[in-house]
C-alpha cells in the first residue's frame, strides 16, 4: 500500500494524469503502429500471431491424423507428409510455444512488477517484427510446397545437402535461426527488466512468483538458445560452402549435431513448461483463496530444474551407440529432473488443500493441466530408464510422452490464463456457456488422441511414418486417435468462438474481476499506455496486495513518479536484490527503426537461402549500421544530476550511473555469446575425440605470425579500449585512444583474414580445417563488431552523448573488446594445439 | 543492531550449488570420453572419474562450510534471509544430484 505523498505538489486530478502521461506513452493512429515499441501492444501482437501459427499448426496437425486414420491411406504422399508433420512440429515449438510464452512474459511482466514497461522498448518491437518475418518465410515455403521436411529436429546427414539438396532445410536452418535470435534478444531483454525494473521495496523475497518463474525462464533460454544457432549456422555453412562438420566422410560426425540440438532441445521443454508453470502459481492461490504455500521451495525447485535440465540431453540418444556409464549418468538425472516438478505440483496441490477452491472455467483447465502433465510426466521417468527406453524410441509412445507434457503443460494452463486474464485486456468476462463444453471435447478429445498413441506404440508402430501396414490392432487405434483429434479441434474452435463472444457480447468487469491480489490488477482495465499512473511503494509480499484499494491511489498520482516531465517515458530503476529505488530510467518513444532493422534482418536471411551471398553480406552490414543508429539517440545530451521522482526522492537518470540497464544487457549478451563459444569449442573436441577419419590426411599447420599478431593485437585493442574509457573519466579527450583502438581492431581483422585464407588442411576437405576456420571465423566477427562499438562511441561523443559522468557507452566497448580478447586468445591457442592433438590421436589403440 | 541489506552479489550464489554440479556432469563425461578412446586401464578410469566426484562434492562441502545457513541468520535482512535460505537449499540439492546422477560411475562397466 503506498504511503501518502511527502511531496510539496498539490495533489492531481487522476483524469489529469491520465491525459498527460496517455500523450507521453501512447502509440500514433494508422501507420504510427507500426512504430509501436509499447509493451502492451507488442505483447498482444505476439499471443496473437502465435494462435495464428498455432492454429496452421493445429491444422496441419489434423492432416497428419487424417492420413493416419487408415492404413495405407493416399490423402497425402509421402514428400507432402514429411513437410506437413515436420511443419506442425517446428511451428508448435518455434512459432507457438516459446512466441507465447514471450508474448504473456512481455504483457504480464511489466504490470506484476509494477513497473511501466520492459528495460529495452525497441529490442521489443525488433524481437516481435524478426518472429513475424521468419515464421512468415517458414509458412510461405509451406505454401511454395518446399518447406522443411527432415523432422523437426532436422538430424544430419537427412538435412545434409546430399540427401536433402533442395532449399527445404535452407528454410528451417535460417527460418529458426532468425526467430531464435529474437527469441535471445528478448530473453536477455526479460532477464535485465525482472532484475532492474520492479517497483520500489520489491526486493526479490517480495516479488511475485511469476517473476521468478520468468526470471530462471530467460536466463535459461539465454544458455540454451545459443548451441542450436551454432549447430544452423554449421550446418547451413555445411550445405551452402561445403565445410563438412556433420559429414563422416571428411571427419565430421552427423552425432554433433544431435548434441548441439538436443543441448537446446532438452532445456527448450523446461523453457515452454516454467512460465506456464508460473501462471499456475499464481493462479491457483487466487481460486484457492489463500497465498501461495512453498514459496521458497518452489524458488529452489526451479532453479534445480533450470540446472539440471542442461544435463539430461543424452536421452533423446539413448539409441545412438554411447557406452553404458554415459547413459547411466542421464538416465540418472532424467529421473532425478521429476524431483523439482513434483515440489511445484505438491505446493499447488498444497495451496488448494489448505484453501477454499473455487470451481469455474480457469480451474477446470487447472484440473485437465493436472492431469495430462502427471501422465506425461510419468511416461517421461519410464523413458528415462535406458532398457524401456530402447523398446519405446522412435515409437508412437514417445509421440504420447511429448504431446502429453507439452500439451498439459502448454496448453491445458494457457487456456486457463486465456480465461483468466482475458478480463485484464478486453475489459470483458467470458460468457461462460460455450467455456464449459469447449473445455470438456478439448480433454476428452485430447486424452482420446494421445492416450491411445501410449497403446500402438508399445505395439511396436514406429513414428514419422506416412501410411502403415493394415495390422489390427494399429488400425483402431490409429482411427480412434484421429476422432479424438477431430474432438479435440472443435474444442478449440468453440474456444475461438467464445473468444469472439466474449469481446462482442461479454459482461464489462470492474478493476478486479477475481479479487486476485497482484499487481496487473491495479490498474484501469484494459490497460492504458503508462500501466501505472504512478508506481507503488511495495512493503509486502507483491502476490498479496490490495489490488483493489492500491488502484485508486496510483491513478490519483499518489505513488513515485505521479507526474509527467519533458515528454519522458520515466521509470524507475531499483537495487537487484532489495528493490530500493536507485535510477530515473527514461524509455525511449515510438520508432519506425525496429521494423526497418527487422526488414533488413529478414532481406539478408532472404538473400542466404536464395544464395545471393555478397548481397546477404551487404544486408547484414546495413543492419549492423542501422543498430548503430539505433543507439545514436538513446539517453541524454547533457548532465542532469538528482531528479525528483516523489516521495521526496530524487534519483541520478540511468544514463548517469554504473548499474544501469544496458550495462547489466551486455554482460547477459556475453553469457549468450559465451555458450555460444563453449558449445564450438566442444563441438572441436568432440570431433577430435569420436569422428570418423581422424587424424586428416594433411597435416594440419598454422601460420604462428598471423596468429599472435591478431592476438597482440587485440590486447592491444583493449589496452586502447581501457585507455579511451580513463581519458573520458578524466575529461580528457579519448579520441586518440579510440583511433589507437580501432587501428589494433583493424590489424587483428587482417592478421585473422590472413590466417582463415590459409587454414590447413582445407576447411571443405576436412572437419579440422573447418572447425579451425570457424574459430577464426568467430574472432574475427567479434572483431569487427568491436569496430562498430567503437564507430558508435565517436558519433555519441560527438553528438554529446557521453561526458565523464555519462560513460556507459565506452564501458560497453570496453567489456566487448575484452570478452573478444580472451575468446579470441582461446580460439587461437585451440588452433595452434590442433597439431598436437592431432598427433595425439596416433597414440590411441 | 541493525539488519545487513542483502547485497546484489548475493544473487549470483544462487547459481553456485548446481553450476559445481554442472561442471562436475561435463568433467566426469569428458574424462570419461577421453579415458575410452585412448583405452586407459580401467582403475585408472574410474579413479579419474571417482576423483572428478569427490572434488566437487568437496567444493560443496566447502561452500557449505563457508557460506551456507539453513537457519536465519540475525545479522541479515529479509531479503538476505531469504537469499541465505535458497542458496543453502540448492546446495543440498546439488549435493544429492551428484551423487544420484554420477554415482553409478563407480560400480558399472567403463567403456562398453
Amino acid at each position: 500500500m503506498t504511503t501518502p505523498t511527502e511531496d510539496s505538489r498539490p495533489p492531481i486530478l487522476a483524469l489529469g494524469l491520465h491525459r498527460q502521461l496517455v500523450q507521453i506513452w501512447a502509440t500514433g493512429p494508422g501507420l504510427q503502429r507500426l512504430a509501436a515499441v509499447n509493451h502492451s501492444i507488442i505483447g498482444v501482437r505476439f499471443m496473437a500471431t502465435a494462435f495464428v501459427f498455432f492454429a496452421i499448426g493445429g491444422v496441419l496437425g489434423m492432416l497428419t491424423r487424417v492420413q493416419l486414420a487408415t492404413p495405407q491411406a493416399s490423402f497425402m504422399d509421402t514428400q507432402t507428409y514429411n513437410q506437413v508433420f515436420t511443419m506442425h512440429g517446428s511451428m508448435m515449438l518455434f512459432l507457438f510455444a516459446i512466441p507465447m510464452l514471450e508474448g504473456i512474459a512481455v504483457y504480464l511482466t511489466p504490470k506484476m512488477l509494477g513497473t511501466r514497461d520492459f528495460a529495452f522498448p525497441r529490442l521489443t518491437a525488433y524481437g516481435y517484427w524478426c518472429y513475424l518475418f521468419g515464421g512468415t518465410i517458414l509458412t510461405v515455403a509451406l505454401i511454395a510446397g518446399v518447406a522443411p521436411n527432415g523432422g523437426w529436429f532436422m538430424y544430419t546427414p537427412l538435412s545434409s545437402n546430399v540427401y536433402t539438396p533442395g532449399i527445404n532445410a535452407d528454410v528451417w536452418l535460417l527460418g529458426v535461426t532468425f526467430v531464435e535470435i529474437s527469441a535471445l534478444t528478448l530473453a536477455v531483454e526479460i532477464v535485465v527488466s525482472i532484475l532492474k525494473m520492479r517497483a520500489p521495496g520489491m526486493s526479490l523475497d517480495r516479488m511475485p512468483i511469476f517473476g521468478w518463474y520468468m526470471l530462471v525462464t530467460a536466463l535459461m533460454m539465454i544458455v540454451a538458445f545459443p548451441p542450436l544457432i551454432l549447430g544452423s549456422i554449421l550446418l547451413e555453412t555445411e550445405r551452402a560452402f561445403g565445410l563438412p562438420f556433420f559429414d563422416p566422410t571428411r571427419g565430421g560426425d552427423a552425432l554433433l549435431w544431435q548434441h548441439l540440438f538436443w543441448l537446446f532441445g532438452h532445456p527448450d521443454v523446461y523453457i515452454i513448461f516454467l512460465p506456464m508453470a508460473g501462471i499456475l502459481s499464481t493462479m491457483i492461490p487466487v481460486f484457492a483463496n489463500t497465498p501461495l504455500i512453498g514459496y521458497r521451495a518452489i524458488v529452489v525447485a526451479i532453479i534445480g530444474l533450470a540446472f539440471m535440465s542442461f544435463g539430461i540431453w543424452v536421452h533423446h540418444m539413448f539409441t545412438v551407440g554411447i557406452p553404458h556409464l554415459a547413459l547411466a549418468f542421464f538416465s540418472a538425472g532424467s529421473a532425478i529432473v521429476a524431483v523439482p516438478t513434483a515440489v511445484q505440483l505438491f505446493a499447488w496441490l498444497a495451496t488448494l488443500a489448505h484453501g477454499q477452491p473455487r470451481w469455474n472455467v480457469p480451474m477446470l483447465y487447472i484440473f485437465g493441466f493436472f492431469s495430462t502433465f502427471v501422465i506425461g510426466g510419468l511416461t517421461g521417468v519410464m523413458l528415462a530408464i535406458v532398457p524401456f527406453d530402447w523398446q519405446a524410441h522412435e515409437s508412437y509412445f514417445v509421440v504420447a510422452h511429448f504431446h502429453y507434457v507439452i500439451g498439459g503443460a502448454v496448453a491445458f494452463p494457457l487456456l486457463a490464463a486465456f480465461y483468466y486474464w482475458l478480463p485484464l485486456l478486453s475489459g470483458r468476462r467470458a460468457v461462460y456457456q460455450l467455456s464449459v463444453p469447449a473445455f470438456w471435447l478439448i480433454f476428452i478429445g485430447f486424452n482420446l488422441t494421445f492416450f491411445l498413441m501410449h497403446l500402438v506404440g508399445l505395439l511396436g508402430m514406429p513414428r514419422r511414418i506416412f501410411t502403415y501396414p493394415a495390422i489390427e490392432s494399429w488400425v483402431w487405434l490409429n482411427l480412434l486417435s484421429s476422432v479424438g483429434g477431430f474432438i479435440m479441434t472443435i474444442g478449440f474452435a468453440l474456444v475461438v468462438i467464445d473468444l469472439i463472444a466474449q469481446l462482442r457480447y461479454g459482461r464489462r468487469v470492474r478493476r478486479d474481476p477475481w479479487k486476485a491480489a497482484t499487481l496487473e490488477w491495479a490498474m484501469p482495465i484494459p490497460p492504458t499506455p503508462y500501466a501505472f499512473a504512478s508506481l507503488p511503494r511495495i512493503d509486502t509480499r507483491a502476490d498479496r496486495v490490495a489490488a483493489g484499494q492500491l488502484a485508486p491511489s496510483l491513478a490519483r498520482g499518489e505513488g513515485y513518479l505521479g507526474f509527467a516531465r519533458n515528454g519522458w517515458q520515466e521509470t524507475l530503476g531499483v537495487h537487484m536484490a532489495s528493490g530500493e529505488p536507485e535510477q530515473l530510467i527514461v524509455l525511449p518513444r515510438q520508432t519506425y527503426l525496429p521494423l526497418f532493422t527487422a526488414l533488413c534482418t529478414a532481406g539478408a536471411v532472404l538473400f542466404m537461402l536464395f544464395q545471393f551471398y555478397w548481397l546477404a553480406l551487404l544486408t547484414a552490414f546495413a543492419t549492423a549500421g542501422l543498430f548503430v543508429i539505433w543507439g545514436q539517440s538513446a539517453g541524454h545530451a547533457r548532465d542532469y544530476g538528482p531528479l525528483p521522482v516523489g516521495h521526496g526522492l530524487s534519483l541520478p537518470p540511468h544514463t548517469e550511473v554504473a548499474g544501469t540497464p544496458p550495462w547489466l544487457a551486455l554482460i547477459f549478451a556475453l553469457i549468450a555469446d559465451g555458450t555460444l563459444f563453449t558449445s564450438l569449442v566442444f563441438g572441436v573436441f568432440y570431433l577430435w575425440i569420436s569422428a570418423p577419419n581422424w587424424p586428416p590426411a594433411v597435416k594440419p599447420d598454422t601460420n604462428m605470425l598471423f596468429a599472435l599478431a591478431s592476438v597482440a593485437a587485440l590486447f592491444v585493442a583493449a589496452a586502447g579500449a581501457r585507455g579511451s574509457l580513463r581519458s573520458l573519466v578524466r575529461g580528457r579527450a579519448p579520441q586518440a585512444w579510440m583511433i589507437f583502438a580501432a587501428v589494433a581492431l583493424v590489424t587483428a581483422m587482417l592478421a585473422l583474414a590472413g590466417l582463415i585464407g590459409n587454414v590447413n588442411p582445407d576447411p571443405r576437405e576436412h572437419a579440422l580445417g573447418a572447425t579451425a576456420a570457424a574459430l577464426l571465423g568467430y574472432f574475427a566477427l567479434h572483431a569487427g563488431i568491436g569496430l562498430l562499438f567503437l564507430l558508435s562511441n565517436f558519433m555519441r561523443f560527438s553528438g554529446g552523448f557521453v561526458s565523464p559522468r555519462r560513460i556507459t557507452d565506452f564501458r560497453l566497448t570496453r567489456l566487448w573488446i575484452e570478452y573478444t580478447t580472451v575468446t579470441g586468445a582461446i580460439a587461437i591457442v585451440l588452433v595452434l594445439a590442433l597439431p598436437s592433438l592431432v598427433g595425439m590421436l596416433g597414440a590411441r589403440p | 543492531m541493525s539488519a545487513r541489506p542483502a547485497h546484489a552479489d548475493r544473487l549470483w550464489l544462487l547459481t553456485l550449488g548446481f553450476s559445481v554440479w554442472c561442471s562436475a556432469l561435463v568433467i566426469v563425461y569428458a574424462v570419461h570420453s577421453i579415458g575410452c578412446t585412448f583405452a586407459w586401464s580401467t582403475g585408472a578410469l574410474r579413479m579419474g572419474l571417482a576423483l572428478t566426484i569427490v572434488v566437487h562434492l568437496g567444493v560443496i562441502g566447502w561452500l557449505w562450510r563457508n557460506y551456507a545457513r539453513v537457519s536465519p541468520d540475525p545479522a541479515l535482512d529479509p531479503t538476505g534471509a531469504f537469499l541465505q535460505w535458497v542458496f543453502a537449499w540448492t546446495l543440498i540439492a546439488a549435493f544429492i544430484t551428484i551423487f544420484f546422477t554420477l554415482g553409478s560411475t563407480v560400480l558399472l562397466t567403463t567403456c562398453t
